[in-house]
């Protein structure tokens, strides 16, 4: 009998984990950033320098897609991706360098790097250069010129603007940034103790744990009772 | 106590734990998930509420709701808790897991508890009946199992009563009592008199109000969706069913389902289990009435068939058990440690469903209540709206409603044809009725709001943002002056 429990034990971790990955599998990262753009910033070339600054909401940061426009040209020269901590932080913490010839009109353009370990509420400022474009041979950001994300503001040429860049901040999906995310999406907009997100932590121990409790009596009956 | 009877009790006091946990985390998790038809509902019960009668536009009895039972039962809890979409999604969390339970008590009756645990597992987090919390489904599945636990205890008294309450819930509901009663026939040889009139007493005084008060006891919304369902652009009821298993179909740990469920379907029939046919023969009665109907594809038409898919899964999985125990007596120690494994297994996509609607609401939701909510606040009172969707505007809107699907005006819905289109029965509309203000989600409805005559009739007056990506713009329109 011991080694049938036994049996019973493992199959139970080994199916709730097989139960635990199926269901963190489909929960997304959720995307932060502003997604409007009314109207292009303008070239980017020489000395310009346009970007944003962000806040992280999780770990693992290791995506910044940027709504750029190529004015329905090929343009040929380097934009460089700068991540640092603040505007004035005198240490980049990585660059991405793209061609802009690889840079599609009209869309997103994803900036990835490894990910960032402990970004979760940490403030962050990208911006891009071009200094080799020139009038012509250039691209563009596009901008929201309203305030609507207000965890960061657009930076042009190191001075403050009210607006934001369209842009996007993405994390790695790990199992724990997923759980989180979970987390923070049950406790979002609600009210005191309905919207703390310990709460939804025991509420899912309490179903977990009835599920084990359950299933384990269940596992009892059908030796004892329904089987010939 | 013996170890056994320890084990019996155990069962349905965890069970019991479970249902509760789940109620609370469907509940709270999807506070505000919503569709745009249960809104209609909504706009009902407040209209009650108000003193304005059994009406969508107040002053116009057309009974565009399908479900007056649960519009009325909105209507009295609504004096509790006016919120009515939160309302609607408590009840519907409750119903969900008292179906879960009524499952469970079922198969313990039926003599198979654990076929019972099984199916009511599956039944608690079932993807097709949670994507319709906020609907009467909900409310209407558990009324129909109660009817079946019902019956399957011989209390036919109250057997009937729960058809009758179904059958108020939903016109549909009839074929609960349907079912019902050839079993009765069948099995007892006899025809249950007492029972029909408890029915009849029950169902009788809604339809006779409704012939009375709407001119007609069945809703409009049956002839406008058989309408809808006439025309080439929209998908019938069997092709959203095939629809469903294909998408289904494409994850495969819930082939796995389909491979029980057809063994539990062999089971049934090999053993003779006639007794858990009722509800089996229920399910296949409803689908063959909405394909006779032929009313066009809506996906909480489908949530009613969880109960017989989450039986049958159980009966496979507990059968195939048996017989292997049976066939391999060596295999007997094992069963337990199989049966928690083929569960697990079923309920691994269940589970990464849930998790996925828990995360992801429809972003239309939050731009339809924002648009509601403008017009409420922007508009006269009187002010009349063109809407393709009259669910969440409308009932956020207040306002009278012209809506281009023909629910609350059935003239719109006598304009369908094979050929036409949604463009066509909202010019009509538009043309016909003369809104104050017209509505139109982004890219929805170009024909129309690119024409000349809308141009110059109509112009743009605000463009209502949801915020987040993926989301897209609801335009409203005025009449020019």
């Amino acid at each position: 009998m011991r080694r049938e429990i036994v049996l019973v034990w493992l199959v139970l971790a080994a199916g709730l984990i097989v139960v635990g990955y199926s269901t963190l599998e489909r929960i997304t990262m959720p995307v932060d950033g502003q997604p409007t753009h009314p109207e292009p910033v303008g070239q980017l070339m020489g000395s310009e320098t346009v970007g944003q600054t962000f806040l992280s909401r999780y770990d693992g940061l290791n995506r910044i897609d940027v709504f750029l426009g190529a004015y329905a040209r090929p343009n040929t020269q380097d934009v460089i991706f700068y991540l640092k901590t603040a505007p004035d932080a005198p240490a980049d913490i990585l660059t991405v360098a793209v061609n802009a010839s690889a840079v599609q009109d009209y869309a997103y353009h994803a900036f990835t790097f490894p990910p960032i370990p402990d970004s979760a509420g940490q403030s962050y400022f990208f911006y891009l250069t071009s200094p080799s474009s020139e009038s012509g041979d250039a691209i563009t950001t596009w901008k929201q010129t309203t305030d609507l994300y207000p965890e960061g503001h657009m930076v042009q040429n190191g001075l403050i603007q009210v607006g934001d860049l369209d842009f996007q901040v993405h994390y790695q999906p790990t199992v724990l940034n997923r759980l989180v995310a979970l987390l923070d999406r049950l406790a979002q907009d609600k009210p005191s103790i309905w919207g703390d997100k310990r709460l939804y932590v025991v509420l899912l121990g309490w179903v977990i744990g009835s599920a084990i409790w359950l299933l384990t009596r269940t596992a009892q009956e059908f030796l004892e009772d329904e089987l010939p | 106590m013996s170890h056994l009877s320890t084990a019996r009790v155990a069962q349905p006091v965890a069970l019991v734990c479970l249902a509760i946990g789940l109620a609370l985390l469907v509940f709270l998790g999807l506070i505000d998930y919503g569709y745009d038809d249960p809104f209609i509902t909504y706009r009902y019960a407040q209209n009650l509420l108000r003193g304005h009668g059994f009406v969508y536009n107040v002053g116009s009895r057309v009974q565009s709701t399908t479900t007056p039972l649960y519009t009325l039962l909105l209507a009295l809890l609504g004096r509790l808790w006016s919120d009515l979409p939160r309302l609607s999604n408590l009840i519907g969390a409750l119903s969900l897991e008292a179906g879960a339970l009524l499952l469970y008590l079922l198969g313990r009756r039926l003599g198979q508890p654990v076929t019972g645990v099984a199916a009511a597992l599956l039944y608690a987090i079932s993807p097709l009946l949670i994507s319709t919390l906020g609907a009467e489904t909900l409310f209407y599945t558990a009324l129909a199992l109660a009817a079946f636990f019902a019956y399957t205890t011989q209390r036919f008294d109250l057997a009937a009563t729960f058809a009758a309450l179904v059958a108020l819930t939903r016109a549909d509901g009839i074929l609960v009592a349907v079912a019902l009663g050839l079993h009765y026939l069948a099995f007892e040889n006899k025809i249950p008199w007492r029972q029909a009139f408890i029915f009849v007493l029950i169902v009788v005084p809604w339809y006779g109000f409704a012939w009375l008060y709407f001119g007609s006891p069945l809703p409009t919304t049956l002839y406008t969706k058989q309408q809808q369902g006439a025309m080439l652009i929209s998908d019938s009821f069997w092709q959203g069913l095939l629809q469903q298993l294909h998408r289904y179909g494409q994850v495969p740990l819930y082939r796995l389902h389909a491979v029980f469920m057809l063994l539990g379907m062999a089971w049934v029939i090999g053993a003779r289990a006639w007794r858990w046919l009722p509800l089996l023969f229920w399910t296949a009665l409803y689908v063959a009435a909405y394909v006779a109907l032929g009313v066009s594809r809506y996906f909480w038409y489908y949530g009613p068939l969880a109960p017989a898919a989450a039986l049958l899964t159980a009966l496979g999985l507990t059968a195939c058990l048996r017989w292997l125990a049976r066939r391999w007596r060596r295999l007997r120690p094992c069963t337990p440690a199989l049966l928690l494994l083929g569960a697990l297994l079923l309920l691994a996509p269940e589970a990464g469903t849930l998790a996925y609607r828990l995360q992801h609401t429809d972003h239309r939701q939050t731009a339809y209540r924002k648009t509601g909510e403008w017009l409420a606040a922007h508009t006269p009172a009187d002010a009349s709206v063109g809407l393709l969707e009259v669910g969440i505007i409308g009932y956020y809107a207040q306002r009278p409603v012209i809506d281009f699907a023909g629910l609350i005006q059935p003239t719109v819905a006598g304009q369908m044809a094979a050929e036409s289109t949604y463009e066509d029965t909202a010019s009509w509309a538009v043309q016909t009725y003369r809104p104050d203000y017209v509505v139109v989600p982004n890219g929805w409805l170009p024909a129309m709001t690119q024409s000349d005559w809308f141009d110059t009739q109509y112009m743009p007056i605000a463009h209502i943002f949801a915020g987040g990506f993926g989301a897209n713009p609801v335009h409203i329109y005025t009449q020019r002056k």
